[in-house]
């Protein structure tokens, strides 16, 4: 099953760490934002040990740096801008998928409001790339700085994106004689501090101010359906450690020496 | 009865020519694929934001290479043609009308950002 690997690498000199997640979880695909890195200095390190990667050239997304080790036939960007990629990866016997990836505007750079519209954006954006390909396998992985919980991620015209494979399951619903398609957020069963081999979300920021959720979910996996099916919670994770080197401070948040995201780590049959 | 007499002025129709925001990015879509033998085209969608305002996304097309990429994006409201807002990488600029809009457009063409878009493109298509 193929392998792909979200990281917000805050700008920072990662390429060790790029390096050593591709050898430790056997990544096929990575999606990398905020990434600074020379694209040489990048490559020399990730095919240090003969893996063969390369990254995208035919991808003029600014702010995502994709590198795979598949075929660049497999993988072709097909609408781009500034923030978003999208592109058509056709693997040999395996569907068509829409691999969606992007990194929207900070709640520094934007209020909730504005934030909604960009995820809302998005949104359009993908659907009228899933009109033109003629189908919905439709996969997105980045950082869209915004909670599963908030309008830009929940809301019927924006991402619409909801916590169970159940409500996902019914494709879409209509609200004022309109169809909104549904995406599948898994990243809603990261929360919190349940499970002792994970962290409570991938992003930490704290303010004194009144309402503070601490841990925040901004880097998120979302699938349409039509993919959800095959999706097995085991196989997304978000990471603490790369290889034996940690990505938490000893207090327990992101080292923001590293980055102040952590990863996600994602394995789909489709 | 009295008469209501007509208010309203003899000129009323007589307006300063003034070119739509849509007109002015269409025109220079269409100039793109004129520069590049239609190798590369330019698409200029206009839709209808929640508050009302009109949206354009600017893109640069490749038929060969089955590819769009969004250069820049500019709003206005639905009567007043100006000022349209534009952003371009981030950096938002108001045009308080054509002239500015026009010189806004052509830094924009002219720019390293535009440059590389289109370079790339030509590479990929030439290979």
């Amino acid at each position: 099953m193929p392998n792909f690997f979200f990281w917000n690498t805050a700008g920072k000199p990662v390429e060790k760490l790029i390096s050593a997640a591709a050898e430790s979880h056997d990544v096929d695909l990575f999606l990398l934002a905020e990434c600074s890195i020379d694209t040489r200095v990048l490559i020399r390190s990730l095919n240090s040990r003969g893996s063969g990667y390369r990254r995208l050239r035919s991808s003029l997304c600014r702010r995502i740096t994709i590198l795979t080790r598949y075929s660049s036939d497999y993988i072709r960007p097909f609408d781009e801008g500034e923030r978003y990629s999208i592109s058509r990866v056709k693997m040999p016997a395996r569907e068509e998928i829409l691999l969606v990836s992007a990194h929207l505007p900070s709640k520094l750079e934007f209020s909730d409001a504005s934030q909604a519209q960009e995820c809302a954006r998005l949104a359009r954006l993908i659907i009228a790339a899933e009109e033109s390909v003629g189908h919905q396998r439709t996969l997105f992985m980045g950082d869209i700085n915004v909670n599963p919980f908030e309008a830009g991620v929940v809301g019927a015209g924006a991402l619409h994106a909801v916590m169970t494979k159940n409500t996902a399951a019914r494709n879409s619903r209509t609200i004022q004689g309109e169809d909104y398609r549904f995406f599948y957020n898994p990243m809603w069963s990261h929360f919190g501090d349940g499970r002792s081999d994970a962290p409570p979300g991938t992003y930490y920021y704290e303010k004194a101010e009144h309402v503070m959720y601490f841990w925040n979910i901004f880097d998120q996996v979302l699938l349409r359906p039509a993919l959800a099916g095959s999706f097995r919670h085991e196989d997304l994770a978000v990471l603490t450690h790369i290889g034996s080197e940690s990505l938490l401070s000893p207090n327990g948040r992101p080292n923001k020496e590293v980055s102040d995201h952590l990863p996600l780590l994602l394995r789909l049959n489709f | 009865m009295t008469d209501i007499p007509n208010l309203w002025p003899e000129g009323v129709r007589e307006t300063t020519p003034m070119i739509t925001p849509n007109a002015i990015f269409k025109r220079q879509a269409s100039a793109l694929a004129d520069r590049t033998d239609g190798v590369l085209q330019g698409t200029v969608t206009r839709r209808v934001h929640e508050d009302g305002d009109f949206v354009y996304s600017f893109k640069i097309t490749s038929t060969t290479l089955d590819y769009s990429y969004e250069l820049f994006l500019a709003w206005h409201k639905p009567i007043l043609l100006y000022p349209v807002t534009c952003s371009f990488q981030s950096r938002v600029t108001r045009c308080g009308n054509q002239e500015e809009l026009l010189e806004w457009l052509r830094g924009v063409f002219s720019s390293d950002e535009t440059k590389r878009v289109i370079d790339s493109l030509l590479a990929q298509i030439n290979e």
